[in-house]
């Protein structure tokens, strides 16, 4: 993510009051970034009542922890790695198989349901609703985020390589998915 | 993290249908009203960590003042001298208590050096204190020895667990010299390690040495 010079100092000031307890200068990083944590926990995790918790949870994190950012990274993607941990964490907890991959009576995935806000372009973010949970993952991370292999393997806990061929995965099902 | 597509993804029509949908979504509520009240109740509990903290600290001074004093009685037990009487009222007055991060017996004779006991600085002993502590350590061997193999071995390895703790304290402390939290633990590190010798020392006292026996 790329600020311009003037966002970065304000940024920067942000993160220094709310290591100081500013609650209000807390409040403009949630303002700021709250779109882009909830819209990957929603992509992650599907549901919106899930990944307003995880939302909830990332911020609160990030309030308790600011004094280890070290701004090594940008603070988005620092946000993003909290986010994803809470995502897998719900994930692992069972929260997502409330959720599972929409299927026909046959077994064969069927057209998605709509779980997800209207966002358009609709068919696109259905269709990567609709992927199995670790190419869904990667193709979020990679394709919507633009993280590399590297972040998004360290972020999801994976190999490179593992990232590399659920990628493939996600491209040829949504490929498929999209012409159909 | 970056904004564009990757290199080489240009020519992928699912990429580059992926990279246009919009990295931000907003919720369908104000998310900032239950944050905020979840910070709230984390605030008065920090508030309530620091008030304790300041607590335990204090708490753990006096004990070291108590523990100290426990220990040069310890020692003067097994340098069998017959002052022990006095040298426990002696390191319970008031003017050593008003000193709560220091722990003084006061000196008289041969077994002075081995009396003073004083914490120092937070981040190291004073130097009474770690004469005082060498002194009941070169007992230590011996005191051990007298313990059953088990117990031998949870007080070792409880030794070492308190003494890498130390060191990792103090290594610490070097960087953030007024973190009050590492401070509290250094301190309560200390009390574990006095209460530790001091228990040692109790029990071993109870068991007759080997060539006693």
């Amino acid at each position: 993510m790329t600020l311009p010079p003037r966002a970065i100092d304000t940024e920067q000031e942000w993160v220094e009051r709310a290591r100081d307890g500013d609650r209000a200068a807390f409040e403009q990083i949630y303002r700021a970034y709250s779109g882009k944590v909830y819209g990957l926990c929603l992509r992650l995790t599907r549901e919106a009542s899930i990944a307003e918790d995880c939302t909830q949870e990332t911020f609160i994190s990030a309030w308790r922890n600011l004094n280890r950012f070290e701004g090594r990274s940008a603070l988005g993607t620092w946000l993003h790695r909290i986010a994803v941990n809470a995502s897998l964490a719900r994930g692992r907890k069972g929260h997502l198989e409330v959720v599972p991959p929409p299927q026909d009576d046959a077994g064969e995935e069927r057209e998605p349901s709509v779980l997800m806000d209207a966002t358009p372009p609709l068919d696109v973010e259905a269709a990567i609703e609709s992927l199995p949970e670790g190419a869904r993952h990667v193709l979020v991370l990679y394709g919507i985020y633009g993280y590399t292999h590297e972040e998004a393997a360290s972020m999801l806990g994976i190999a490179v390589g593992t990232c590399k061929a659920q990628l493939h995965r996600a491209r040829r099902l949504l490929r498929e998915r999209l012409s159909a | 993290m970056k904004d564009e597509l990757h290199t080489g993804d240009e020519q992928d029509d699912v990429l580059k249908a992926v990279g246009q949908l919009p990295q931000s979504i907003e919720p369908q509520r104000d998310l900032w009203p239950d944050i905020a009240s979840r910070l709230d109740a984390l605030v008065p509990a920090r508030r309530r960590g620091l008030q304790m903290g300041w607590t335990l600290a204090l708490a753990a001074g006096l004990g070291c003042v108590a523990l100290g004093a426990l220990l040069a009685v310890g020692v003067m037990k097994g340098s069998g001298s017959s002052t022990t009487g006095n040298l426990t009222a002696q390191a319970t007055s008031p003017a050593t208590t008003a000193l709560p991060a220091q722990t003084t017996a006061p000196a008289s004779g041969d077994t002075a050096q081995v009396r003073q006991a004083s914490l120092g600085g937070y981040a190291m002993l004073g130097p009474e204190y770690e004469q005082a502590r060498a002194q009941l350590l070169i007992g230590l061997a011996e005191r051990l020895d007298r313990l059953p193999p088990v117990e031998r071995q949870k007080v070792e390895r409880n030794l070492n667990e308190i003494r890498r703790a130390l060191g990792e304290l103090n290594a610490a402390l070097q960087l953030a010299p007024n973190d009050t939290l590492l401070r509290e633990l250094l301190l309560n590190t200390y009390h574990d390690e006095l209460t530790l010798l001091a228990n040692v020392n109790q029990i071993a006292d109870t068991i007759p040495s080997r060539s006693q026996s």
